[in-house]
């Protein structure tokens, strides 16, 4: 037995030696001119992607003085102002910020759980009519969501949940559902059901099956799919804008708003705006290590 | 422990292919039983419906005595061994073998206790903190069945648990297998399609194909008494050789009688087939041992037949040979030579002898 350990960690060193090699030929293969240039590339287009949230947040601390100022003014002594009209008194976000993380936050924990629910279901138990259930729910995703924004309308309105939290989150769960289930549907596939069998002879039952080893082996997807449905539903404009007016209304249509009232305020509109991106950005950010994984994972099977 | 009852067991997936039809199979307590059939044929799915993974269709399932057809698998007191060892593979080997301990409530020092007594059993002491991930194939099947021996549970399962194992670690699993039978003394079904894992590991053996029970016996009953073609044909290496023929009478001597041989019955064979009232065409069974073969005429080869190919295996030697159109392969000593194209001079084992029905396969002579 030791003999085959023996062999078995050499068989594994030898495999890792090649694919060392393989991988100190390929930077081999490109010389430093090549490298160079691959980097300049990358640190342009790095820039590129970057000014505008540079010109966000730089803006949302000047005076209006200094944010058409020309040349443009790099160091300056930052201001709160633009903050204070955006947050408080008659021009408030404050509670479009709420609406949304709440909208968005809810959406995406339901979409999460029942998807996560319908994926298992459907990965793991035959009945009639799966495959077309499968397709049914892919298949909400394929009309453009305008085309049925007025009968979403009309629905909403009929069941009185006009300008409602409920609103909001009833549509981006289902527009986030499909995606969901999708997703995790084929990242349950590739867990062996062996794995599943077993557990279930050593005293599991299946529920516990489904949360403690499928859940915990599909982890990577689980988080990309969070953070696709957050900053779809944190995104979301259109139904925002047609299923909410004042009450219920999100962050992405009062920015929207704060612009049309009283012509272009650039200061606190900046200012609006940075809130708007911060906490998709910070999510995004914790999820990240799990997001990487969660996207190679599913496309190389 | 306990013993396993399968009553006229059905599997129908999807209310048409019939998987299973029908098997009332029994295996005793402490017994090793190997299920042995060609892929396909129904074996798997029956542990399967023994561990209660899927659904009985039709008839009951009994373990220790008690109903267990509609019992969920973690209340049968079962454990089971994978072909593809599923391992937890975020777990180490310790925490791999302790997860039916925990999820069953025992505590720590219990836990810990059950868990290296397993290790011990099995040789893995000093593997316990690596993660599965980096272990050989036979290390992996090693954690697989400790997982299943810590809970010491009334019956073991075992879907082809080394089928996947190269030749040489499969051969010293199966020694380790067996010697871990008879330490442990634990009701065992055991799912192979290899006939000659079957042979080594079993009390007792049931072959099964299409979804139907055979015959069940042990390895000697099977190999000298097959209940059938099927059964003659699937157990022995190399295989039974079958060659059609006709019974004939010639004043009171009963022949067999096919292309390019004629040999007299033994008298018990002639009382079989006339209590049976067979009659006319039938297939004959003869396994290669059982096959006589010479250089030279003489009473005991008298068959003329060519050889066609010669393979020398250092003790003994394959001899494949031509009659008259059909090939027979003869196992013989490794001291007898022919090449391809001599005449060799083949003879039958009477007693020995097999006959088949041609319709339906049974054996006319058990």
């Amino acid at each position: 037995m030791d003999v085959e350990q023996y062999q078995f960690d050499e068989a594994l060193k030898a495999q890792r030696a090649i694919k060392e090699a393989q991988v100190a030929q390929v930077r081999q293969r490109y010389g430093l001119l090549t490298r160079i240039v691959l980097y300049v590339i990358a640190v342009g287009f790095l820039i590129l992607s970057l000014i505008p949230i540079y010109l966000i947040v730089s803006a949302s601390f000047k005076t209006d003085l200094q944010i058409f100022a020309i040349p443009p003014v790099f160091i300056f002594t930052p201001t709160l102002d633009n903050y204070r009209v955006a947050l408080t008194g008659g021009t408030s976000q404050l509670p479009y910020v709420i609406n949304s993380l709440i909208a968005s936050i809810a959406s995406t924990i339901i979409a999460v759980v029942f998807g996560s629910m319908a994926a298992y279901g459907l990965a793991r138990f035959n009945f009639k009519g799966k495959n077309d259930l499968a397709y049914w729910i892919l298949s909400t995703r394929m009309a453009p969501p305008i085309a049925f924004v007025v009968p979403m309308f009309v629905l909403i309105k009929s069941l009185g949940l006009l300008d409602t939290w409920w609103a909001l989150i009833i549509m981006y769960t289902g527009m986030n559902l499909s995606f969901a289930v999708w997703l995790l549907r084929g990242f349950f596939l590739d867990i062996p059901p062996e794995l599943e069998e077993s557990a279930l002879v050593d005293g599991y039952t299946r529920f516990q099956v489904f949360t403690r080893i499928a859940l915990p082996l599909v982890k990577p997807a689980l988080a990309a799919v969070a953070v696709f449905s957050l900053i779809f539903s944190w995104n979301e404009f259109l139904f925002a804008l047609i299923l909410t007016q004042s009450n219920a209304k999100t962050i992405p249509v009062g920015i929207q708003g704060f612009s049309n009232s009283m012509g272009i305020n650039w200061g606190p509109f900046m200012a609006v705006a940075f809130i708007a991106i911060l906490p998709v950005m910070v999510f995004t950010f914790i999820m990240q290590r799990y997001l990487v994984r969660g996207l190679t994972f599913g496309a190389v099977k | 422990m306990a013993e396993v009852r399968l009553q006229n067991v059905w599997k129908v997936y999807g209310g048409t292919v019939e998987a299973v039809k029908g098997v009332n199979l029994v295996c005793h307590d402490k017994e090793f039983l190997c299920l042995l059939g060609p892929s396909g044929c129904g074996k798997s799915s029956t542990l399967r419906m023994i561990a209660g993974l899927e659904s009985v269709t039709q008839g009951d399932v009994f373990i220790g005595g008690r109903n267990v057809t509609h019992v969920p698998p973690k209340d049968r007191d079962i454990a089971m061994v994978f072909e593809n060892y599923a391992l937890y593979p975020h777990l180490t080997v310790y925490d791999n073998i302790a997860m039916p301990l925990k999820v069953r409530g025992f505590s720590k020092a219990e836990i810990d206790a059950k868990v290296r007594h397993a290790a011990e059993i099995l040789h893995m002491t000093d593997l316990l903190d690596r993660r599965t991930v980096r272990l050989s194939g036979g290390q992996k099947q090693r954690v697989g069945i400790g997982r299943a021996i810590v809970r010491n549970p009334a019956v073991f399962l075992m879907d082809e648990p080394i089928s996947h194992l190269e030749a040489q670690l499969r051969a010293q699993m199966r020694v380790e297998l067996k010697r871990l039978h008879l330490e442990v003394e634990a009701t065992t079904v055991y799912v192979t399609h290899d006939q000659l894992e079957a042979m080594a590991l079993a009390d007792r053996i049931a072959v099964m194909n299409f979804g139907v029970l055979q015959q069940v016996g042990t390895p000697t009953e099977l190999f000298d008494k097959p209940a059938n073609q099927f059964v003659a044909g699937f157990i022995g290496s190399p295989p039974m050789n079958f060659l059609t023929c006709e019974l004939v009478w010639e004043r009171d001597e009963l022949f067999v009688q096919g292309q390019g041989y004629k040999v007299a019955l033994p008298a018990e064979t002639k009382q079989k087939l006339l209590l049976r009232g067979k009659d006319g065409s039938l297939i004959l069974g003869i396994r290669p041992l059982d096959v006589r073969i010479a250089q030279s005429a003489s009473e005991a080869t008298p068959i003329a037949a060519q050889t066609f190919v010669y393979e020398p295996q250092g003790e003994t030697c394959q001899v494949t040979v031509q009659l008259d159109g059909q090939l027979l392969s003869v196992e013989t000593s490794g001291d007898f030579f022919t090449q391809a194209g001599e005449t060799a001079w083949i003879g039958f084992d009477t007693a020995k002898l097999h006959l088949f029905d041609s319709k339906t396969g049974a054996n006319l002579v058990v």
